[in-house]
């Protein structure tokens, strides 16, 4: 029985759930409601905080699940009912017609030229125009048409059928009916996403009925090159608005729509897009209101920095605008009090901007009822734990990814639709069907025949670079047989056109004068591929990024793209034709590290049947997770989380653990990796736990377990696996006495060193808490009342130093102050660790909680309980904690020598507070373990400025790194709270599954290769090559392997006889570019 | 066709258009003229970059062409010190181009048409500052010497 | 291997000043491995040389091969063709592969490109330690194999002499004292009672003082 699942919902997080799932040989059928996948990022202009653009980031993700041969795509499709047979579902899919045929279409696009009518375009946000019949957007996948059965005139009239008249391929067809299909699957994965708030809710502030008040997703729209005014921002009178401004928080935190959580993304989004209308319109006035900043997420307080003091692109007002008026001259006015000074005043704007919230989507509900899974009180798909179970729904088989369970960013979006992945093949039994290797064929002639295939990319190469021109120019370039221009060369229909091109023009090389080959060659190859060419016979010129978007001068512009495609048909000409050969995988991971988000990749890989070998740097595994008194919102310990999830794993017999053990060397590559691991677990599972050891133990030491709170042996225990005594290598002096004092011989001080292989590698080695250097600036260590939440969390422990009553350690509990960003954002570490804004807000909570009649303040800078953490805000603040802003310009001072106490500037008051505290807590944030250099080194996986590990793209590929194999987890990639740690330990299972679900991968391509008649065996290759992939083989001269290779080519360079060349990059491929450019110098005036 | 162009107030009749060659790596340099096309900074057109795996990948023999076949300049741009995808090919390229440099002033060619920079692939404002430093450099120094008929 | 450095781009220029079609001959053995006359470095002299050509106006015609070894007839004579199209040949050999070259091209230019500099071996990538001067009476088997004629500035036999200080001879401090290594060595191997033996003088006739040397094999030579 062939594995198969469903994944309802074709936006970032299905699609992300479906590729992998396909990866690892599972069937998928991928339903959604639109007539294209996508969900809401082809609507975006750019994504925060790169800037990246956001259809060029996707179409490749669209594409490839077009064209993988495990993903079956069902558009216009919802569905109908759902049952469970033999722990199998099936499932009704009902399919809308669509009216257009998909296997006859061409996406040709005339049909759409020729329908009379047009309506206001949905996907644009009623802004612009379409037709009856229509293209979603021009990317689509499928690339094809629909029609618009409520907007045809032939449904709606009984005449017209234009369409069908014109369509030369006849894929028309008015009587299509649709359909419905029952199948069965595996396992389900709901990745239906969320919609924005439509604002009617909010009548005070005229959406819909003031001309220039819109939303931020309509602004997205009008940024966008390829939107209804083609990147112009315009108001409804077509003019260029001069002042505006952006209103946060509209339907979010706002109990009075119903909506009180926080959206999460709003913040984020709303800076980009000004930013970008910035860009735009630079001349404009732009003010944004605020509630607070929550930009909270890797490079995101960095974005709004810059942005925000840097660059000032905007003015900030703290304030949530009451009103506003339209004036008559369509102007609109504004009246707020700003809460720093408490002033009513107005502004007078010509635009509008409401940063709306994101709700659960249309029809939640009664999906809901069919699988019968349950919905949170916000109507998002409830999961089956908030912290430990993201990704899972109550009921088994189900998994819930992306904005379907809560508003997310694209980052964690795809976290989590990688994760529902190796979720769901957890739920899966029996084999898995990879597709045979495409192949890679051989040249059948040396006559060169290139073609050309320039591409407009919409209007944003096509407005600067005249295209068609460019096109003439490239037939008259040398060995060019063939050039045509596409719309979007990307696009189905472009590749379509370029593989038929390939065909009908007996063309041996392609180049495609396009967009970045790093981000688009892996399109184009796969094109030419499927044109039976060698996919290495490709080049491109890329005429959009380092031409049209850099250069106003068109003719200057069309120069350069000459030149550049000049050179691109003189490389193709010499490019050879290269191929893979396929390498055994050792079907084993090894996990770095052993906090939640290793457990949880352990746990997934285990229960998908691999062998797992887990190496935890600490005695114990846990991670900070069992010192936690409390999981927010769980409410549960620390510890019978982690435990339930060691055993989850460990049951399985898949599971070896090496406690108090590191990485001593990695070598070998994505598929093979060797790891030595060396192991200090000097204590053995014949410990029967009678302590006499830590009786005669010498060394005493700060127990770190305890937050330092108090002290320890260097031979000890905790609660948590190993259920044993160990000794803490790091402290242990070897001394000896407790091997002599353990009656059962337990205790060797011996390391011990493993060699294991793998196939793939998880680092999940997590972060710090806390930058004692910062926390100091605070009078940490001096006051016993000074405590940070990690101990505060140890003294409200029932297993913690003083069994839960924190009294105990400072007397009493009256006066307390929880002082977030309390070591960052304003010193040393210039970044919001994201999770502390949650624990201290949870902390003050408890606090009151157990003593209801203390004074508990909270100082925020900007208060960032992001998402549905809002709650744990607005629990705190009912039950009567105080919340005070203050500013790091005036950061709040502490003094201790007289009893303890604090001055803080209420920024919102505007009064300065003196507190005397009993207690004061430092919200502490996340700092980059100690080491990870040096195990970043190892893994050769390169940390990012602040130390984190860096992921292979912030937003798409969140868990990859830059080395093949290696996948990245939790807090090594960035601080974040538990849920977040668990979806990411999730996803990074299951990329190592598309790696060890596979008996073999392909390897080769552009790696380099030694002529052995030119080698005159002298070694400076092999001492130079960076990965050692270079040795000398039985002829004795030296060899590349392959599978080593990583195609750097830094030995092509050195080798004294030039006998290496690097394949793809030769030198009679590199040179041509040169004399190309260069030699036509005379041709130019 | 380019003395169309030519709105400068300087005297020179002729605008002298310099082409420089650039050799980028991939995964830094390559990247962060991706990134400048994408927030659209705007930079003079007279570098065409020639990407490569690693700067690693430039051989000496690659700057002397480009300078033979008459470039104005040539330039190679890899990863920031210590950030090489590939660990080191960077420092190798360091080491080239100040051996290139030397090469050039043995038969007293002016090594400043020559220059190596180090950018990550998030600094695509730096990439367009090297580009105008580098055009601007070479405007300075004026038409390669070895180009046929440029007479100043 | 024999070592050997580019000569100085004035001495080059010098020599090839009356000449318009250069060959740069490489040579793919010793000169390849110590990274200054192989193929690279060959192409990277012709590079020079072009750029250096179009500078000054001249009209160069600069070729460049590289031949497996320039010390072996057969691989002389197989270039004939390259040699033919040029005025000059800029040899990249060895001073025994230039030798053979302009015998077998007598009425050719045939000048160094290198100047020959000594045996020896890479310490690390890119820095060569000179440690054989082909004395023709090999002393290593006492010496712990470490040669005290070529790495000893005053090649004694009976070392060290009083200019050994910290290690390091006297003429240097980057120059370590060969009879320190020496002794180093013989510790090592527990045969120290050697360096208290007296070292009678050495048979200097083997050396190169006479008057070049020859190897004869007389059982591979056909009478």
């Amino acid at each position: 029985m062939i594995r198969s699942a469903l994944v309802i919902g074709g936006g970032i997080a299905g699609m992300q759930a479906a590729l992998n799932l396909a990866d690892q040989g599972v069937k998928v059928t991928m339903v959604e409601r639109e007539s294209s996948i996508g969900g809401i990022m082809p609507k975006l202009d750019k994504t925060f905080p790169t800037l990246d653009c956001s259809m060029c980031i996707l179409s490749p993700f669209m594409v490839d699940c077009s064209r993988n041969s495990n993903i079956e795509i069902m558009t216009l499709s919802e569905v109908d009912s759902v049952s469970r047979e033999n722990g199998r579902f099936k499932v009704n899919i009902h399919t809308k017609p669509r009216y257009v045929l998909l296997d006859k279409c061409t996406g040709c696009g005339t049909c759409v030229e020729k329908c009379p009518k047009k309506f206001p375009n949905e996907f644009d946000e009623g802004q612009g125009d379409r037709k009856a019949i229509h293209f979603l957007f021009p990317q689509s996948i499928p690339q094809a048409p629909a029609i618009e059965y409520e907007n045809c005139t032939y449904f709606r009239t009984g005449k017209c059928k234009l369409c069908e008249k014109f369509c030369e391929v006849g894929a028309i067809d008015f009587e299509d009916k649709g359909s419905t299909v029952e199948k069965e699957f595996d396992s389900i994965i709901i990745a239906t996403g969320g919609q924005i708030y439509e604002p009617d809710g909010r009548k005070e502030y005229g959406y819909g009925e003031y001309d220039n008040v819109i939303t931020s997703l309509q602004l997205e729209r009008l940024l966008s090159a390829s939107g209804p005014t083609m990147g112009e921002v315009t108001k409804k009178d077509g003019s260029h608005p001069k002042k505006v401004a952006f209103i946060n928080c509209v339907g979010s935190r706002d109990e009075k729509v119903g909506h009180d959580y926080c959206s999460r993304v709003c913040c984020m989004y709303g800076l980009k897009e000004a930013l970008l209308l910035k860009e735009h319109e630079p001349d404009a006035e732009i003010t944004i209101f605020y509630m607070d900043i929550r930009s909270a997420g890797k490079g995101y307080d960095e974005f709004y920095n810059k942005i925000r003091y840097e660059d000032k692109i905007a003015e900030f007002i703290r304030a949530r605008p009451a009103e506003i008026f339209e004036n008559p001259n369509k102007t609109l006015s504004l009246s707020y009090e700003d809460t720093q000074t408490a002033e009513i005043k107005d502004l007078e704007v010509d635009m509008v901007v409401l940063n709306v919230a994101i709700i659960p989507s249309d029809g939640t509900k009664e999906l809901a009822d069919k699988l019968g899974v349950g919905l949170n009180k916000y109507g998002f798909f409830e999961k089956s734990s908030f912290s430990l179970g993201p990704l899972d729904s109550s009921s088994p088989g189900i998994h819930i990814c992306g904005m379907a369970s809560r508003p997310l960013d694209i980052t964690d979006s795809t976290n989590q639709g990688i994760g529902a992945a190796s979720r769901a093949t957890t739920d899966l039994a029996s084999e898995r069907t990879f597709p045979p290797s495409a192949g890679y064929p051989e040249l059948e002639t040396d006559e060169k025949r290139i073609g050309v295939f320039v591409c407009h990319c919409g209007k944003n190469i096509a407005s600067v670079v005249d295209v068609k021109a460019l096109t003439e120019y490239a037939k008259k370039l040398p060995n060019v047989v063939y050039s045509e221009d596409n719309i979007f060369s990307c696009s189905e229909e472009g590749q379509r056109k370029i593989m038929e091109a390939v065909k009908r023009e007996g063309l041996t090389r392609v180049v495609v004068s396009a967009c970045s080959p790093r981000t688009h060659e892996p399109t184009f190859q796969a094109a030419i591929r499927s044109a039976g060419l060698n996919p290495f016979l490709l080049d491109m010129a890329n005429i959009r990024n380092h031409c049209s978007w850099v250069h106003k001068d068109k003719a200057e512009a069309l120069e350069k793209a000459e030149i550049l495609t000049r050179m691109a048909v003189a490389r193709v000409a010499n490019l050879d034709p290269l191929s893979k050969t396929s390498v055994g995988v050792t079907q084993v991971a090894c996990i770095v590290g052993g906090g939640v988000a290793g457990l949880t990749a352990a746990r997934d890989l285990t229960r998908n049947g691999y062998k797992v070998h887990l190496v935890e740097k600490k005695p114990y595994l846990g991670g900070r997770l069992p010192k936690l008194a409390s999981v927010y919102p769980e409410e549960t310990s620390g510890s019978e989380l982690i435990m339930n999830l060691i055993e989850s794993a460990d049951e399985t017999g898949n599971l070896t653990v090496y406690p108090a053990s590191e990485i001593a060397e990695v070598e070998g590559f994505v598929g093979n990796f060797e790891v030595t691991i060396e192991s200090r677990d000097y204590v053995d599972y014949s410990c029967d736990d009678c302590g006499k050891c830590v009786d005669v133990c010498p060394v005493e030491v700060d127990d770190d377990f305890n937050e330092g709170l108090t002290k320890r042996k260097a031979i000890f225990k905790q609660n948590t696996f190993p259920d044993k005594y160990y000794i803490d290598p790091e402290t242990c002096t070897l001394c000896g006495e407790c091997v002599k004092a353990c009656p059962e011989r337990a205790i060797n001080l011996e390391t011990q060193t493993s060699n294991v292989s793998c196939g793939t590698l998880v680092v999940a080695t997590g972060f710090d808490a806390g930058d004692p250097e910062e926390l100091l600036k605070h009078g940490f260590g001096s006051h016993k009342g000074i405590v940070t939440i990690s101990q505060v969390e140890r003294l409200l422990h029932e297993e913690g130093p003083t069994g839960g009553d924190i009294k105990k350690h400072v007397g009493k509990v009256e006066n307390v102050a929880v002082l977030l960003c309390a070591d960052m954002r304003w010193g040393k570490n210039d970044y919001c660790s994201r999770y502390c804004c949650l624990t201290g807000t949870k902390t003050a909570r408890t606090l009151k909680e157990r003593f209801p009649d203390a004074n508990i303040f909270v100082l925020y800078e900007n208060l960032r309980t992001i998402g549905i953490h809002e709650d744990l805000y607005k629990e705190a603040q009912s039950m009567g904690v105080l919340f005070v802003k203050y500013s790091f310009d005036e950061m709040p001072k502490v003094s201790y020598t007289n009893g303890l106490k604090l001055n803080v500037k209420d920024q919102l008051l505007g009064v300065e507070l003196d507190l005397p505290l009993d207690l004061l807590v430092l919200a502490e944030g996340g700092v980059p373990v100690e080491g990870s250099h040096e195990l970043s080194k190892k893994l050769r996986v390169p940390c990012s400025g602040g130390g984190f590990f860096q992921e292979a793209h912030v937003k798409l590929a969140p868990v990859d790194t830059s080395n093949e194999g290696i996948y990245i987890a939790g807090g090594v990639q960035y601080p974040k709270d538990v849920a977040d740690s668990v979806a990411q330990g999730s996803a990074a299972a299951a990329r190592a599954l598309t790696i060890i679900t596979k008996e073999a991968l392909e390897v080769g391509g552009i790696v380099s290769f030694i002529n052995p008649e030119l080698c005159a065996a002298c070694l400076t290759c092999i001492r130079l090559c960076p990965y050692g992939a270079i040795a000398i083989n039985e002829d004795g001269v030296a060899e590349t392997n392959i599978a080593k290779c990583r195609g750097c080519g830094i030995c092509t360079t050195e080798c004294p006889a030039k006998a290496i060349e690097l394949r793809h990059f030769e030198d009679d491929q590199i040179i041509p570019m040169v004399e190309q450019y260069l030699g036509e110098v005379t041709n130019g005036g | 066709m380019e003395a169309d162009e030519a709105t400068s107030t300087s005297e020179v009749p002729e605008e002298f258009r310099p082409r420089i060659v650039a050799y980028c790596c991939n995964y830094c340099a390559y990247a962060a003229a991706d990134l400048a096309g994408s927030m659209r900074l705007s930079y003079p057109p007279d570098v065409k970059v020639i990407r490569l795996p690693c700067s690693g990948k430039v051989e000496i023999s690659y700057l002397l062409k480009a300078l033979e076949e008459g470039a104005d300049g040539v330039m190679v741009a890899g990863c920031m010190e210590g950030d090489c995808h590939f660990m080191e090919g960077n420092f190798r390229a360091k080491r080239k181009v100040r051996h290139a440099k030397r090469l050039l002033e043995e038969i007293g060619f002016d090594s400043q048409r020559l220059e190596m920079f180090n950018l990550s692939s998030a600094m695509a404002g730096r990439f367009a500052e090297i580009i105008l430093e580098m055009t601007e450099r070479i405007k300075k120094l004026g038409p390669t010497p070895l180009r046929k008929g440029v007479k100043d | 291997m024999i070592v050997g450095d580019r000569k100085p781009m004035d001495e080059i220029l010098e020599m090839l000043e009356p000449y318009e079609n250069i060959l740069i001959l490489g040579c793919g053995t010793c000169v390849t491995v110590c990274l200054s006359g192989g193929e690279r470095e060959a192409a990277i002299l012709a590079g020079q040389l072009r750029i250096w050509g179009k500078k000054e106006g001249k009209n160069l015609n600069i070729m460049e091969h590289t031949i497996q070894r320039q010390c072996e007839k057969e691989w002389v004579d197989e270039m004939r063709g390259h040699v033919e199209k040029a005025d000059v040949v800029l040899s990249l050999a060895c001073g025994v592969g230039v030798q053979l070259v302009a015998e077998m091209y007598e009425e050719k230019a045939i000048y160094p490109g290198l100047n020959t500099t000594f045996m020896g071996y890479p310490v690390v990538h890119g820095t060569w330690l000179e440690n054989c001067r082909g004395c023709g009476n090999c002393v290593l088997a006492h010496t712990g194999g470490v040669c005290p004629i070529t790495r000893c500035a005053k090649s004694l036999l009976n070392g060290p002499c009083g200019g050994s200080q910290d290690g390091k001879c006297e003429i240097s401090k980057d120059t370590e004292c060969a009879w320190q290594v020496i002794y180093e060595r013989l510790k090592k191997k527990d045969q120290l009672d050697w360096m208290n033996s007296y070292q009678p003088p050495r048979d200097w006739s083997t050396a190169g003082d006479g008057g070049p040397r020859k190897s004869v094999k007389i059982e591979e030579v056909i009478d």
